[in-house]
């Protein structure tokens, strides 16, 4: 057996060597991580266990300022730039002028965290924003092993249906795409809300050419003048979480909910930058 | 066809030679029909009515009926018997009485997709039934596949594509999978080895998944003539299953001949050539309207008895010139259409072809098939022979051999090929190399449950063990998840065969693409200054790019094709482990196995003359692999000399019994290992036996520990042969080392001495003293001087003289 063993490793390295040659372009290399103590799960994110019609998941759910002091301040602005009667004439807004058509607090920003790029791959993170009186909330539905994803999955087809209008970055060929395949492997029926702006297809339009490309991160430090400082890059992500399912050590658990989180007020301040353009 | 006359009239003309060694009659059969019950709709009975089956065989009804009544079938019967109608039947009678039924049909080649889709459309449409159907393949535009997916209601697709593309996204396809009543998995046979081995994981994966959407689909097998169809199905589908084997289909008198060419020379040591005699035949076929195909063991001898053909017909009527075409793999799909609809128009006489149409495509009546050359087992030839006779009508096959001593063999003892029954299929869907990859596959698609585990074979969960050591899967509540990453199906190829395909571009036609070829042959056929020949023409190679894959070819009205010579050796490159076996030595190890096709020659066409010779200047093709070696100490050498024989032919003959008996212990296809004789890295000659897949798959690794087992058998093999000096069936191989090649040209291998093997498996077994019969001289052949006889050479002086000749030739 153990010789077996020895010929099925060299034949794994190969298979993944193979696979590798298929990724690398992808993936930037992981540099080892000083030894700590193991972090908690309660620790590292303040959230509860929630139970849905499919099980249990883990939520953390907070106000906007807790988690970013500017964020109010990129809130107001955002539900001023909505209000005012200036709407960007070019063609390109058009699709936000949907935005305007329905109360900021019935519409959602989303960005999921996934365990791969397609396919069968399970999804860990559904991030999700929105606006609540004059607060801005930010709800992540988190699953803490694979096997509560159906319950992240069918909490969050719950909660999408009491709102008109989504909010992505791509997420019309990734991130819907992606929860109603995973939804479907669970048999849960997923309906996104009729109105879906994907802010890709309005950023192609607007800065056409004049940024390096039309990656979110790009577009955060071209048009919201941040540039993230000890972000977790996101190709790092499935490994970084894989990791947490088989240790249950949290350390990098608020890295990930962080990075969600900057990419859905990235969001917000592009919403509210597109509809401030005067050119 | 009317056989005897065409016979008895080939027999006075003025070719005719005495050829027909042999006579073999299948007599008529008629027809046995049965009723079905339950009916069918009457829709479909009308259906059926219209397109001309009014009633169905025997064995149509009972599939159909086990089929409709969720019993999992498989059928297998005779070629042309109607098999397609069995699994049809039912599917679309599900189709009728369940809107929302879906059915998956899986085929071992595009092609063959490709075709039976043609045969569902003749059911389809506003008169017939009213459903979607189509291919799902490498080929199919991404804009269709979407369609296909929410549309089809019958998709026909393949194993590879089943594996790598439909599994892996099984979400996009839940609609389908959850209405899934019916799956088809055409010839069976075709799955053995490693592939078939694979092709038993995928089902197992289709499975799970079909039934994770709440379906679970009735399986409709089909199997050509084997040993084991009704094992080889359990094991390849993973399930219990009927197995309808009485043939109700009708034949006309069939009439097998053997063709001998005649010799031509006074010692009677040389024929006329195989592929003459197979042009001639087919000229004879055509030109008396009988539609034929004929059957070739290389591409470039469909194109050579083209050629040859057309010749001939043209000398009778030009205008018949373009009634014969050849059939191979590596012309452009849509080519290979044109010449199936010809075909199975009428238009074109006879098409000469390689395995490529030994599968079931729907050519339509053929009347006479000429096998040119052993196709290599009794299987394949059956399934060749069968091609031609359709209904009551008579038909012919002729045999003509190779003027190779196997196939002499064959041409000289009919009653060893009537005789005998075809091969096992043989597959070991638990090969852990296999099952790791696969498992890998499965828990990417949906977490795997312990039971699931438990039920894939002896070896999953340590293999799961060691996939979580790795960090590709996480055992998370009860359930194996992936972890790894990118997609583990990609990793995967289900056949042996390099993905790296040439394409050959006519540079004096604006580099127009005329064909391809895969990347080993690509090194023997389309080196720089070799001929291709491609439909009966000659192209002159100017540049084979292997960076970019492509060889450069232009026309050259040239009366010579050219034919390459490849040298493989095995080398040791590090001995993992090694044991005494009773009086040998037995290793295991990392082999490389290198081909290098370092010249060419030109023939002529016609006289077959070698009129001259090139060097290739191309690298070698290095196959990695494991492998084991038996070295037999000089003793068994000296007891092989003391009776007059010579060791390296009992040597060869052991090599070539090994690759008989040994998939019957490590559960693999004869194809899926090698076995040789070398003398490179090892004191004295070695038998090796070597995967043939990079990296191996544990067939040697498992011989090792079985050589007694192996050996002993490889003797009862050889001993309870009935042959006088060696067959086929024991020292002789049936596998051509060269299967490119047109066996005419290159060397014409042998059939080694039996007694030699003979003596030398009893000394190495310890078993004996052993007698060889005496020499037999064939007649005419003379009394040659015996060797001469010295005084034996002391064995350590043996060993060090050998070491001597070795370190020689390591430093060439």
């Amino acid at each position: 057996m153990s010789e077996r063993r020895i010929d099925l490793k060299r034949e794994l390295e190969e298979l993944k060597k193979r696979a590798e040659g298929v990724f690398t372009a992808r993936r930037s290399a992981i540099p080892p991580r000083p030894r700590t103590a193991a972090v908690r799960l309660a620790d590292a994110a303040a959230g509860e266990e929630t139970a849905g019609a499919r099980g249990v998941f883990y939520r953390i759910r907070a106000d906007a300022p807790a988690i970013w002091p500017d964020a109010p301040a990129f809130h107001r602005e955002y539900l001023e730039a909505l209000a005012g009667a200036f709407f960007p004439p070019a063609p390109p807004f058009a699709p936000l002028r949907a935005l305007r058509d329905v109360p900021p607090e019935r519409a959602f920003y989303l960005d999921i965290e996934t365990t791969g790029l397609g396919g069968a791959a399970p999804l860990f993170l559904v991030g999700l924003m929105y606006s609540s009186g004059a607060s801005l909330v930010v709800d992540q539905l988190f699953a803490r092993d694979y096997s509560e994803e159906a319950a992240v999955l069918s909490y969050l087809a719950g909660l999408s249906r009491r709102f008109d209008a989504l909010v992505t970055f791509n997420g019309i060929s990734f991130d819907v795409p992606y929860i109603r395949d995973r939804a479907t492997v669970h048999r849960i029926a997923f309906a996104p809300p009729a109105v879906h702006v994907d802010l890709l297809h309005v950023a192609r339009g607007v800065v056409a050419g004049r940024t390096p490309n039309h990656r979110l991160q790009t577009l955060e430090l071209h048009l919201c003048k941040r540039k993230r400082i000890g972000d977790i890059p996101g190709a790092e992500i499935p490994g970084a979480y894989h990791e947490f399912v088989r240790t249950g050590d949290a350390k990098d658990v608020a890295n990930i909910l962080h990075h969600n989180r900057l990419d859905l007020v990235t969001m917000l301040q592009l919403v509210t930058i597109f509809l401030s353009s005067r050119s | 066809m009317e056989v005897t006359k065409f016979l008895k009239r080939v027999q006075t003309e003025d070719f005719y030679a005495g050829q027909i060694a042999h006579k073999h009659t299948i007599p008529a059969r008629s027809a046995r029909f049965a009723e079905l019950s339950p009916p069918l709709p009457a829709k479909l009975a009308r259906l059926l009515k219209d397109t001309g089956v009014e009633k169905l065989y025997v064995h149509q009804a009972e599939a159909v009926k086990l089929l409709r009544g969720g019993e999992d079938t498989v059928v297998v019967t005779s070629t042309a018997s109607g098999k397609t109608l069995c699994y049809n039947v039912p599917v679309l009678s599900s189709l009728l009485e369940d809107p929302e039924a879906r059915a998956l049909y899986l085929y071992p080649t595009k092609a063959l997709a490709q075709d039976q889709l043609r045969v569902l459309q003749r059911y389809m449409g506003p008169k017939g039934i009213e459903f979607r159907a189509g291919t799902y393949d490498g080929d199919t535009p991404a804009s269709s596949r979407r369609k296909l997916r929410d549309e089809a209601r019958v998709l026909l697709t393949n194993p590879d594509m089943l594996h790598s593309g439909i599994l892996p996204n099984h979400a996009k396809w839940a609609n389908f999978l959850s209405r899934l009543r019916y799956v088809v998995v055409d010839e069976i046979h075709s799955y053995r080895g490693v592939f078939g081995s694979h092709v038993a994981n995928v089902l197992r994966r289709l499975d799970r998944i079909a039934a994770h959407y709440g379906a679970r689909p009735v399986i409709a097998a089909s199997s050509a003539t084997i040993a084991n169809p009704g094992e080889h199905a359990e094991k390849l589908l993973g399930r219990a299953v009927r197995v309808v084997a009485e043939d109700g289909s009708p034949r006309g008198r069939k009439q097998f001949l053997f063709w001998n060419p005649p010799t031509i020379d006074v010692g009677e040591m040389e024929r006329r050539s195989s592929n003459i005699e197979a042009a001639e035949l087919v000229t004879r076929l055509v030109l008396d309207d009988v539609q034929t195909i004929a059957f070739v063991r290389a591409r470039v001898v469909s194109e050579v008895i083209t050629r040859y053909a057309r010749e001939m017909l043209g000398k009778h009527r030009s205008s018949m010139k373009d009634s014969v075409h050849p059939y191979r793999g590596g012309y452009l799909p849509e080519e290979r259409r044109a010449i199936e609809k010809r075909l199975f128009d009428g238009d074109l006489k006879a098409v000469i072809s390689t395995n490529a149409l030994e599968l079931g495509i729907d050519v339509g009546a053929l009347h006479a098939s000429i096998i040119v050359g052993y196709p290599g087992s009794i299987a394949s030839t059956w399934q060749q022979a069968g091609r031609a006779g359709r209904g009551k009508d008579e038909a012919i096959t002729i045999f003509i051999p190779y003027n190779t001593p196997l196939d002499q063999y064959l041409a000289s003892h009919p009653e060893y090929f009537f005789g005998r029954s075809p091969e096992n299929a043989i597959i070991d869907p638990g090969n852990p190399h296999i099952l790791m990859a696969q498992l890998r596959s499965a828990a990417f698609e949906l977490p795997l449950e312990a039971g699931e585990v438990e039920a894939a074979g002896e070896y999953a969960p340590s293999i799961l063990e060691l996939l979580e050591d790795e960090r590709e899967i996480a055992f998370v509540r009860g359930k194996y998840y992936w972890t790894g990453k990118g997609y583990p199906s990609a990793d995967v190829n289900l056949r042996n065969i390099s993905p790296n395909i040439y394409t050959i571009v006519n540079e004096k036609a604006g580099n127009s693409v005329i064909g391809t070829i895969d990347e080993s042959s690509a090194f023997q056929q389309v080196h720089p200054q070799a001929i291709y020949l491609h439909e009966a023409e000659t192209y002159f190679v100017n540049t084979l790019d292997t960076e970019k894959k492509v060889a450069f070819v232009e026309p050259a009205n040239v009366d010579y094709y050219t034919q390459s010579i490849t040298e493989t050796q095995v080398k040791v490159d590090r001995e993992e482990k090694s044991r005494e076996w009773r009086i040998a030595k037995v290793s295991f190890g990392d082999v490389s196995v290198t081909s290098l096709t370092f010249m060419f020659r030109k023939i002529k066409f016609g006289s077959r003359d070698s009129i001259g010779y090139g060097k290739c200047d191309l690298p070698p093709q290095v196959l990695e692999t494991a492998g084991l070696w038996i070295v037999p100490p000089p003793e068994t050498f000296a007891e092989v000399r003391r009776h007059g024989r010579t060791p390296g032919e009992g040597l060869l003959g052991v090599s070539n019994v090994l690759r008989e008996v040994l998939p019957l212990f490590v559960m693999c296809d004869p194809l899926d290992v090698g076995t040789t004789v070398n003398s490179r890295s090892t004191d004295s000659p070695a038998v090796y036996v070597y995967d043939k897949y990079p990296g191996g798959l544990g067939f040697s690794l498992k011989a090792y520990d079985l050589v007694e087992e192996i050996m002993k058998a490889a003797l009862d093999l050889i001993s309870s042969c009935t042959c006088a000096r060696g067959c086929p069936s024991c020292v002789g191989s049936p596998i051509p080392p060269f299967s490119q090649l047109d066996p005419e040209t290159g060397g014409k291998g042998m059939i080694p001495d039996k007694e030699a093997a003979l003596v030398m498996l009893h000394h190495l077994l310890e078993i004996g003293p052993y007698t060889p019969r005496a020499v037999e001289r064939a007649p005419g052949e003379g009394t040659p001087p015996e060797r001469p006889r010295g005084k034996p050479l002391p064995l350590e002086l043996q060993g060090k003289l050998r070491a001597e000749l070795h370190k020689k030739a390591r430093a060439k």
